[in-house]
């Protein structure tokens, strides 16, 4: 049998054991047919594009997992997206960016803040407050209390995270 | 394939020190020199540089002020917490909405939500109407024991039935406002809450204060410790739920205050023409019509620099 078929029928089987119980544990807890309905969809969709099948004992918790970061994820769109479209509403019509250009930019926040997530607090402050503040190393080391070699500490640190997130995932 | 093949952890730490030190200003010639030298010396070295360009050139394609926005660190740091509480929840099966608490995520979740500009009701499963004002968000729980509310942002006006098994109740962050039979409508402000009651009586909770009883007519704020009576509405108050706004000799500042809820963007109102008299009723569908029909029937001119960037000045 070839991988692909493989891969159909272990879906098809883990789709006719378990998506019944999957979207009501979403119901559950999300408090909504629709979107329980949806989540449950794309965890399975999701699965089949990772190739990567759980075992028999483990199913269920492996397809939670799964689903629980697929709405995590959509919190943090939602969140982003918002937060982004208000910090542009301002914009005079010339300057504001085009739906392309939005779209680009918004996956890129998506990612940034997935880097984000990966440092801790102070890591994270020294990163936000170089990139998107401007200041110099010196003046992070002031804001935060710290020493300029432990600022530049936090910075490699930062860089890391964020080369980890585009290539090690 | 080669080009895609991991890179030695040492090997990023290093990329990421030079690339650290390239952030930190200007190399020192005997820096320069060492970091020309890490260059050569291995080809990894130089994929990892090329990697990390590359990620500069990301970070490099949000502008600072949306970034800053979106990203912002003090709320952001609360957000993420409580994203990860939020995440432990749904694993071991907590129902979530405790944690439901911090802006500015929270707005996902609300049942019901309108975008600026935007004028809604819905009905919900007990007959209640639900008018929701433009850009406003509410949660709705409604349980074997009582019909709650949660206002989010904006404004909303019920127009509900008695229940005496399941008293209704508006959740704002200042306290509760608990409704006998009635039609009101309850505005998160920000600093406190405001509560209009057209029809019957309610009761208002702040959230460590004593409780207040409003009747038809009352209109009053209140935070988490007191209350304030303010002067009535009137009955035009509750005119956008027919998405209009009604002036009935209304000062024009008020009404360019309350008509700026209803566009994204600026609008301002020049305090010299502040004090005029305006008199009509005014479909909320066209807010450009609107700014129209105010130069047609004021001595007012609007100059809009942009759609989003609007003054409203005394005609010359």
């Amino acid at each position: 049998m070839d991988t692909a078929t493989d891969g159909q029928q272990q879906l098809h089987l883990l789709y006719r054991d378990h998506h019944g119980w999957l979207q009501g544990w979403l119901r559950k807890r999300l408090g909504d047919r629709e979107h329980a309905a949806d989540v449950a969809q794309d965890t399975f969709l999701r699965l089949l594009v990772s190739g990567r099948f759980p075992g028999d004992k483990e199913s269920r918790s492996y397809l939670a997992q799964i689903a629980r970061n697929l709405v995590i994820d959509q919190w943090r769109r939602l969140r982003i997206e918002r937060a982004y479209l208000e910090s542009i509403a301002h914009l005079p019509e010339p300057e504001s960016p085009s739906l392309e250009t939005r779209a680009l930019i918004l996956e890129t926040l998506m990612q940034i803040d997935a880097m984000l997530d990966r440092m801790p607090d102070n890591v994270r402050r020294a990163f936000l407050l170089s990139q998107f503040e401007g200041l110099s190393y010196a003046q992070i080391a002031e804001r935060l209390g710290v020493t300029i070699s432990s600022v530049q500490k936090y910075m490699t640190r930062a860089i890391v995270a964020c080369y980890q997130v585009v290539y090690e995932e | 394939m080669k080009h895609d093949a991991p890179i030695a952890p040492a090997i990023v730490e290093q990329a990421s020190e030079w690339l650290m030190l390239h952030w930190g200003g200007e190399l020192r010639v005997e820096q320069r020199h060492a970091f020309a030298q890490w260059q050569a010396a291995d080809e990894e070295h130089r994929r990892a540089w090329q990697r990390l360009q590359h990620l500069q050139h990301t970070l490099g394609g949000v502008p600072a002020d949306s970034a800053r926005a979106v990203l912002r660190d003090t709320p952001d740091t609360q957000r993420r917490a409580a994203l990860k509480l939020l995440g432990a929840l749904l694993m071991v099966g907590g129902s979530g909405y405790l944690v439901r608490r911090s802006e500015p995520w929270q707005a996902a979740f609300a049942e019901h939500r309108t975008a600026t500009g935007e004028i809604r009701y819905v009905t919900l499963s007990d007959g209640t109407r639900l008018d929701l004002n433009s850009d406003s968000a509410v949660d709705v729980r409604f349980s074997a024991t009582e019909r709650r509310i949660r206002l989010i942002r904006g404004e909303i006006l019920l127009t509900s039935g008695h229940d005496a098994l399941r008293p209704l109740i508006v959740e704002t962050a200042a306290g509760d406002v608990q409704a006998l039979g009635t039609r009101f409508a309850v505005r998160e402000l920000g600093e406190g809450s405001r509560v209009d009651l057209y029809e019957g009586r309610v009761r208002v909770t702040p959230m460590h204060g004593a409780a207040v009883q409003m009747n038809a007519g009352d209109s009053l704020w209140f935070d988490q410790r007191q209350t304030l009576a303010l002067p009535a509405v009137g009955a035009n108050g509750s005119s956008w739920t027919e998405h209009r706004l009604i002036a009935e000799r209304q000062p024009l500042g008020e009404f360019v205050t309350q008509l700026s809820r209803y566009r994204p963007g600026l609008l301002r109102c020049d305090p010299a023409v502040f004090g005029l008299l305006l008199t009509g009723v005014f479909p909320l569908n066209d807010t450009d019509a609107i700014l129209a029909a105010l130069e047609r029937s004021l001595p007012v001119h609007v100059q809009a620099v942009t759609r989003y960037w609007v003054t409203i000045k005394a005609r010359v």
